[in-house]
């Protein structure tokens, strides 16, 4: 009677012991699916943001000097000088202008990774211009541009969601 | 009577001490399997991030190179910008460069497309500058394609003699990933 009872308690502490391992597994597993998780695959990389500020400032616009049209990096500074151009156009209507049919076609937000995008140019701490589309999300990639003419400091920064 | 108790006792013990060693040594080849994945899985990312990082570096490389760069000849020195009278002259001799893999005989085509104002149709001497994408080579990009933006610069003529036109475009490299 007393072998009998002492080998349930042996199959009893096997028994524990078994499920003891079978949660430990259970953990593990669950600890594993959160780790081989594949990341959020963005869409947007720093380097394209880098690269598309430096080629939207060498873009030609509508808005001439003396040799021809200027690009929009001049246009900023017409615009932030009063300056107009050799037409009599307003260079900051030219900035916005080309500044939003840049920024549509090289950043679309529908069916694409990027949500949204905001850039902003400021002269020494003045906002000068600002365009923003879509929806600022948590994730997004920076670049910015800064130089200085006539003791001006223009910064511009772009942003892009994703 | 006894001697049969203990025998079974004793099987019991050992039954159960056989049992526990099995269900240890498993634990810790499931562990170690377990690991193993964990490290490799994260063995193929890294691959796949070099190799995206190294095609970057080709589309960088490539528009800053004297076939396609546009040096100084409008205005200061930049930095990728792709000279688009050069790179519409290069298509036309472009056997010579594919025949001697002068970019990595991984590279399979480069295009570049113009982002704003928009164009869709193909670049060649007939319809230039009323077109919107060079193609280097025929046929479509395949493989992976890794692109990049780039400031497209031509001459053109106006009143005043030869003035800068610049437009934002988009550098494509297509290549083959091994």
């Amino acid at each position: 009677m007393r072998s009998i009872g002492k080998n349930k308690r042996a199959q009893e502490e096997m028994v524990g012991f078994g499920f003891i391992m079978i949660i430990v597994f259970v953990i593990i597993l669950i600890f594993l699916g959160f780790a081989l998780r594949k990341p959020a695959i963005s869409g947007v990389e720093s380097y394209e943001v880098k690269s598309f500020l430096g080629a939207y400032l060498g873009a030609s616009t509508s808005c001439e000097d003396n040799f021809g049209p200027i690009s929009l990096k001049d246009v900023i500074y017409r615009c932030e000088n009063g300056q107009s151009c050799i037409d009599g156009s307003n260079p900051c209507d030219v900035l916005e202008d080309s500044s939003s049919n840049i920024l549509k076609a090289s950043w679309p937000i529908v069916d694409r990774p990027q949500k949204g995008y905001i850039l902003n140019i400021t002269a020494d701490n003045k906002e000068v211009f600002s365009i923003e589309e879509g929806n600022q999300t948590a994730n997004y990639k920076a670049g910015s541009n800064r130089f200085s003419r006539s003791g001006t400091e223009l910064i511009i920064s772009f942003k892009v969601y994703y | 009577m006894q001697t049969m108790v203990n025998n079974i006792k004793a099987q019991m013990k050992i039954q159960q001490m056989a049992i526990m060693l099995l269900a240890v040594t498993l634990f810790f080849v499931l562990i170690g399997i377990f690991a193993v994945t964990f490290k490799l899985s994260g063995l193929k990312e890294t691959s796949v991030g070099l190799a995206e990082e190294n095609a970057q570096l080709l589309v960088t490389k490539i528009a800053n190179s004297p076939e396609f760069s546009c040096g100084s000849s409008f205005g200061t020195q930049k930095l990728d910008c792709v000279d688009e009278d050069k790179a519409l002259s290069l298509k036309q001799s472009i056997s010579r460069y594919i025949q001697s893999d002068f970019w990595g005989s991984d590279v399979s085509n480069i295009e570049i497309r113009k982002v704003y104002p928009e164009n869709s149709k193909e670049c060649d001497l007939g319809n230039y500058p009323d077109c919107g994408v060079i193609r280097l080579l025929s046929g479509d990009l395949t493989g992976t394609a890794v692109g990049n933006f780039v400031l497209l610069c031509r001459k053109e003529a106006s009143d005043n003699g030869a003035i800068d036109k610049c437009e934002v475009a988009k550098i494509f490299v297509s290549y083959n990933q091994q």
